[in-house]
């Protein structure tokens, strides 16, 4: 095991340039061309309004629970509850997807149940969702 | 000559897996083919290839945007050769059905694949990926891999890398080298 050190990173990009054995292609050899990236489709602004509101909630209960631990001077050893996943993974994840493709959807994994992704939530809560609701 | 590499990038989020990532396939004199099932804008200066012209690929990086896995998986098995496959977000499929992991996975070599495969924990991996991996990259998650050790490769290495990242900053990482 080594000291983390960017050399590490150097290591791996040179092992992986290293050559190697090529194995018999597939298939033939025709040039690919790029295809056009497909746009969200255009949704109905009531849609759009009614997910967000679900999201702004989610998000609400999720602040005023770690408001609650601050407040109660508690560690805070967030684990989200059942009904929270399921609003996250039903809700929040494909409202990303599809409207807010600038942020970035890493941090909308439930299995992250740390402060910092409450924090995050806030904050793309506080930055985005209110003024993309209009 | 070298054997071909299977690498886990583990972290939470937010600690530099997908810098790291970006790195990789900007270096890479090799091909690259990067699973982008969430349209990262990292990844948007890649051009996008159609699932059903991954065989016709000779060079280049570039990205699938095929929202079935389990397809995206299968056309890779069948035609994509002698290049480097990138997984990311890979929790995010992981359990979907119909995913011929085992035979990416064991036949990678045979397929001419280097594969990077990313998580956000040492728990959701699942085990048929740490039976074939080569090298873990782990950066800080959160979780008690005290609990996996019947599950982890190198137990007591691993171990002994996250607790050591958790006294350090966020973007640190540790370079397991496995098999």
């Amino acid at each position: 095991m080594e000291e983390n050190k960017q050399e590490d990173i150097k290591e791996v990009i040179d092992e992986l340039n290293e050559p190697v054995e090529p194995v018999e292609p597939a298939e033939q050899t025709e040039q690919v061309e790029p295809e056009p990236e497909p746009q969200p489709e255009p949704v109905n602004s009531d849609v759009i309004n009614g997910i967000t509101i679900a999201v702004i909630e989610t998000l609400d209960i999720i602040q005023n629970r770690v408001c609650k631990m601050i407040a109660k001077k508690q560690d805070i050893d967030f684990r989200f509850t059942e009904p929270e996943k399921t609003a996250l993974q039903t809700v929040w994840r494909p409202v990303v997807m599809k409207y807010y493709n600038k942020i970035s959807v890493e941090f909308i994994a439930i299995t992250m149940t740390s402060e910092i992704l409450v924090m995050k939530f806030i904050e793309a809560k506080k930055i985005g969702l209110n003024k993309n609701a209009k | 000559m070298r054997n071909r590499k299977l690498i886990l990038i583990i972290g939470t989020t937010a600690t530099g897996k997908t810098t790291i990532l970006c790195e990789i396939i900007k270096h890479s004199k090799q091909k690259v083919l990067i699973y982008d099932i969430n349209r990262e804008q990292l990844y948007k200066k890649y051009p996008v290839v159609n699932l059903l012209k991954i065989d016709k690929i000779q060079k280049g990086k570039w990205r699938c945007i095929y929202p079935e896995p389990h397809k995206f998986i299968d056309n890779v098995i069948k035609y994509y050769r002698n290049g480097l496959l990138i997984l990311d977000d890979t929790d995010r499929y992981l359990s979907s059905a119909n995913i011929d992991w085992k035979n990416l996975l064991i036949g990678h070599r045979h397929f001419g694949h280097d594969v990077i495969a990313v998580f956000h924990s040492l728990n959701r991996v699942l085990p048929i990926f740490y039976e074939n991996c080569t090298d873990i990259i782990l950066f800080k998650t959160q979780e008690y891999p005290e609990k996996l050790i019947y599950k982890l490769p190198n137990p007591d290495i691993i171990i002994k890398a996250y607790d050591e990242l958790q006294k350090m900053e966020q973007y640190k990482y540790k370079f397991i080298k496995i098999r």
